[in-house]
């Protein structure tokens, strides 16, 4: 069961209660992780790929199919834009058993068929004898996994994940990462997972969208977005991952020695940069951006501290 | 005194009209429960209307509709060549029962349709499912305890309807004269213990319909 090269074309646009979302970015045949802050838009951006949410403007272009323009007033319904999509609460039908649940997308399939594909992803995500089942009879890792083979089992030309993990603790976690691991071997489709957890993004990404109020702040490589940040604020992101304990001590008490102010041109700084045994020149005092919730720090090569003014 | 006649006539009316306000109710409910616009709050009011409304003022309306000279009123005359159209015979009785009955059926499934999650609507959706589909797979049986329990609350009306029906089904002995209006008729004329027996059938009848309806409204969603 493989398919094809395939390729994500986003752009999208959409204003909500003060909230602007203006993203730009493509994927191809990979596991792309969108990554950033609560907040930031990604499960925005996953409801509107799906269809579920209508963008103010932009495009959305999978495989040559337009899916979303809004100057050609093209918008495919969700029903027909063939997206496996697996939400942060999984909605699984409760009135439904785990099969009827994972047969619940496959259309014009005889009866034997759809035997058939409900066998094939119930071995596939390892939920022999559960077929029978209401969701609520079995595990929450369990769960999961019913979700994932619902969404792929009607064989979607990609998979939107969003924020699958956020409620599951860490082996239930590692075993949702199996499952997916185990289904790119099997389906090769594109994979767009949304999560804020930066372990995941760089240990499981082909590639990361990094966002942050809106925007991308960076797109590629997991290696390319580590090594160049290229934005403090991704610095910051990903800096949680970077920052050994205990490495630096006196770092800690620089940031709070540290001192700024703002106004709408400039910045001042005052005091001192993080005091350490390598401070001084290697320190380079950084302004994420202009305006309330601006961030500012000093960088060290991949290593950082940033305040919130 | 002829007690099953009434009784058979009130449950024939009751059934009639009950399935006509699921049929009309559920997707009324359904439309006000899940979709936004224009003419929602417009539509929401006129179904509701009814169940504030005074009895005398329902039937005085449909009077207008299906009377002799109303629209409906014409039509069935023109069907069947009968003088007064609809009026006094039990089809009238049927139609102020769902009229009366109808606001409580779309309320009460209005109410259970409301709490089906937008999620696994959406879910639905993105599994290549139409909204008929997901309206029959997913909406309807994750609401079908607010659907029971607004038929068996609409039922209840239904049986218990006494002023509209009297007033466009008339009070014809062995035609339209159902419980309500024998209750009326034997108390009137003094004859207490048939009016008692018929009485306390309905209030046992009552009794059931009402243990049903909560057993039903408490359970709620326990998939």
């Amino acid at each position: 069961m493989v398919t094809g090269d395939s390729r994500l074309d986003v752009h999208l646009q959409k204003r909500v209660d003060g909230f602007c979302l203006d993203v730009q970015w493509s994927m191809g045949n990979e596991l792309a992780v969108l990554f950033g802050y609560s907040g930031s838009g990604k499960s925005m951006t996953m409801r509107m790929i799906a269809g579920l949410v209508r963008p103010d403007s932009g495009r959305i272009v999978r495989d040559g199919e337009v899916l979303y323009d809004s100057d050609c007033s093209i918008s495919v319904p969700p029903q027909e834009r063939q997206f496996g999509f697996v939400g942060q609460d999984l909605a699984l039908f409760p009135h439904m058993t785990v099969a009827k649940n994972i047969a619940y997308g496959l259309k014009g399939l005889s009866r034997e068929e759809s035997h058939e594909r409900v066998a094939e992803f119930i071995r596939l995500l390892h939920l022999k004898g559960l077929g029978v089942r209401l969701p609520r009879e079995i595990s929450g890792g369990q769960r999961q996994r019913v979700a994932l083979a619902r969404a792929l089992a009607s064989r979607p030309k990609a998979l939107l994940l969003d924020e699958p993990f956020s409620a599951l603790d860490a082996p239930l976690k590692a075993e949702l990462w199996d499952a997916i691991r185990d289904v790119r071997e099997h389906v090769r489709i594109p994979i767009l997972v949304v999560t804020h957890d930066p372990t995941d993004a760089r240990t499981e990404a082909d590639r990361i969208i990094v966002y942050g109020a809106g925007q991308v702040l960076r797109c590629g490589a997991p290696d390319e977005v580590l090594c160049d940040p290229d934005s403090p604020e991704v610095a910051t992101l990903m800096a949680q991952e970077y920052t050994p304990p205990n490495e630096d001590p006196d770092c800690a008490e620089g940031l709070h020695a540290l001192m700024a102010s703002l106004d709408s041109q400039s910045v001042y700084l005052r005091g001192a940069p993080p005091l350490g045994p390598q401070s001084g020149a290697d320190w380079q005092p950084r302004l994420s951006r202009r305006g309330p919730g601006a961030w500012i720090g000093y960088l060290k090569r991949s290593y950082s501290i940033w305040s919130k003014l | 005194m002829d007690v099953l006649s009434p009784l058979r006539l009130s449950l024939q009316v009751a059934v009639c009209a009950t399935i006509a306000t699921v049929i009309v109710g559920v997707p009324i409910a359904y439309v006000l429960a899940r979709k936004r616009f224009k003419g929602r709050s417009i539509l929401n009011l006129v179904v509701t209307l009814p169940m504030v409304l005074p009895p005398t003022v329902i039937g005085y309306i449909l009077l207008l509709v299906i009377g002799r000279n109303g629209l409906l009123g014409k039509a069935y005359s023109g069907l069947t060549g009968g003088e007064l159209g609809i009026m006094f015979t039990w089809y009238a009785a049927v139609i102020a029962s769902f009229v009366v009955s109808l606001p409580l059926m779309i309320l009460t499934s209005r109410a259970s349709m409301e709490a089906v999650d937008q999620e696994l609507i959406n879910a639905s959706y993105t599994l290549g499912r139409s909204e008929w589909q997901t309206f029959v797979h997913v909406v309807i049986p994750l609401s079908i305890r607010g659907i029971i329990a607004g038929a068996t609350l609409a039922f209840a009306r239904a049986m218990g309807e006494f002023g509209a029906t009297m007033m466009v089904a008339g009070n014809i002995a062995g035609k339209t004269t159902t419980m309500p209006l024998m209750i009326y008729n034997e108390s009137i004329y003094g004859s207490w213990g048939s009016a008692l027996w018929m009485v306390l059938v309905f209030v046992g009848l009552a009794g059931v319909i009402i243990y049903v309806s909560s057993r039903l409204s408490q359970k709620g969603i326990s998939w």
